[in-house]
């Protein structure tokens, strides 16, 4: 069955909707666990105990993007309300 | 190849002790053999008699010793890393990168590390050594050594996991909105990578793991330790925390040798005897000079021959 043109465009405006906001969903969470990954692995920088500086120190290098999202969070902790807010947006 | 580590608290005479076992190998068993100190106070090379560097020197027919240059190993380590680190994080001018990396120089587990890869690559190159006979370091820094691959192979497996959780979800980013995720650092653009293959992070954790895995293979498990002691009672007490503690993580003790043996010490000495009693057992008595130079040591290695293989 061909459904009319208006109702399939706005079927794929509701698609691309649910998928944006999907998206942004996962990108939180992943904001969430590359701090978290960063902050296990250089947390001694922050006062954390690590079992292995060593191995920290190896995998440095490696994790500018990391580090930047993690003070990125760190800036936002003092508006969490804000951030849930801007996720789900309740109106 | 084998690996013998003679351990036990310091001035026990695990130096002496080694060389002379090294020297027992290479007459006896006609072995090749390297005998190599890494303990920070080197004095391998005063026992035998002659000057050592970091790379085996041949010191009589069969037999090579080096001292492992404590310092530059950690040095080495530190320097490759500062490189990479300099330039990565130039961007970060507020980081003060020069007094983190002074920190991290000190930092619990760095020294331990820089230690065990210096050991493996001395195993693994081999050298075309039949044995090699380690003169560590005391008995704290040692059991450091030895235990941190099996506590630093769970966590780097616990970060490989989170890593993976981390691609997974890039994947599903990558796949929705059919674009490579990017961001825009100190004016420059990076590509975030959303599988293990590009992954420099999950590439040097699968190095990590593989490095700590063979450490457990060859020198927690394929090595043989021999425990060195005096005849008096805290040598003893830590002897016995310390087999106790080797046996946990699955190492091999080889043998118990008591050192500086004099009549006093016959308590400790039959204590000793029977709570080592699964073990090879040998004893060096106190000798009136110290065993200096090849020839002195062919007197102690004839102590020793329980403890050949």
């Amino acid at each position: 069955m061909r459904l009319p043109a208006p109702l399939n465009r706005f079927l794929e405006h509701l698609r691309l909707a649910l998928a944006g906001q999907a998206v942004e969903y996962i990108e939180a969470e992943l904001r969430q666990l590359e701090t978290v990954f960063a902050t296990l692995v250089l947390g001694s920088l922050a006062g954390m105990p690590t079992p292995l500086s060593g191995a920290a120190a190896r995998l440095a290098p490696y994790m500018l993007p990391e580090i930047m999202a993690m003070l990125e969070e760190a800036g936002r902790l003092d508006d969490l309300i804000g951030e849930i807010g801007g996720l789900f947006e309740p109106t | 190849m084998a690996v013998y580590v003679f351990a036990g608290k310091g001035g026990v005479g695990k130096t002496t002790s080694s060389a002379a076992f090294a020297v027992l190998l290479a007459e006896r068993l006609g072995r090749r053999v390297l005998v190599a100190s890494i303990d920070p106070a080197h004095n391998l090379g005063d026992v035998l008699g002659v000057e050592l560097g970091g790379e085996p020197r041949r010191v009589w027919r069969n037999l090579y010793a080096a001292e492992v240059d404590y310092e530059a190993v950690v040095e080495r380590y530190m320097s490759g890393l500062t490189e990479k680190l300099s330039y990565l994080y130039r961007h970060l001018k507020a980081f003060n990168l020069e007094g983190t990396l002074r920190v991290m120089r000190y930092a619990p587990g760095v020294e331990e590390n820089a230690v065990l890869e210096e050991l493996l690559r001395m195993l693994r190159s081999g050298g075309g050594f039949d044995d090699i006979v380690i003169d560590p370091p005391p008995t704290g820094m040692l059991l450091r050594i030895l235990s941190l691959p099996l506590s630093a192979l769970q966590w780097v497996r616990g970060l490989m996991r989170l890593r993976m959780e981390i691609l997974k979800r890039r994947r599903m980013i990558v796949n929705a909105t059919g674009e490579e995720i990017r961001v825009r650092l100190g004016g420059e653009e990076y590509v975030l990578p959303s599988s293990p293959g590009d992954d420099p992070v999950y590439r040097e954790l699968a190095g990590l793991e593989e490095t700590y895995r063979e450490a457990i293979e060859r020198l927690v498990k394929g090595s043989t330790i021999i425990l060195v002691i005096n005849p008096e009672t805290l040598p003893l007490l830590e002897a016995e925390r310390t087999y106790r503690f080797l046996k946990s993580i699955g190492a091999r003790v080889g043998g118990v040798v008591v050192n500086k043996y004099r009549e006093e010490g016959r308590r400790v000495l039959e204590e000793a005897r029977s709570f080592f009693k699964e073990e090879p057992f040998a004893t060096i008595p106190l000798l009136p000079r110290e065993p200096r130079g090849i020839d002195r040591l062919r007197e102690v290695a004839a102590r020793l021959e329980a403890l050949l293989p």
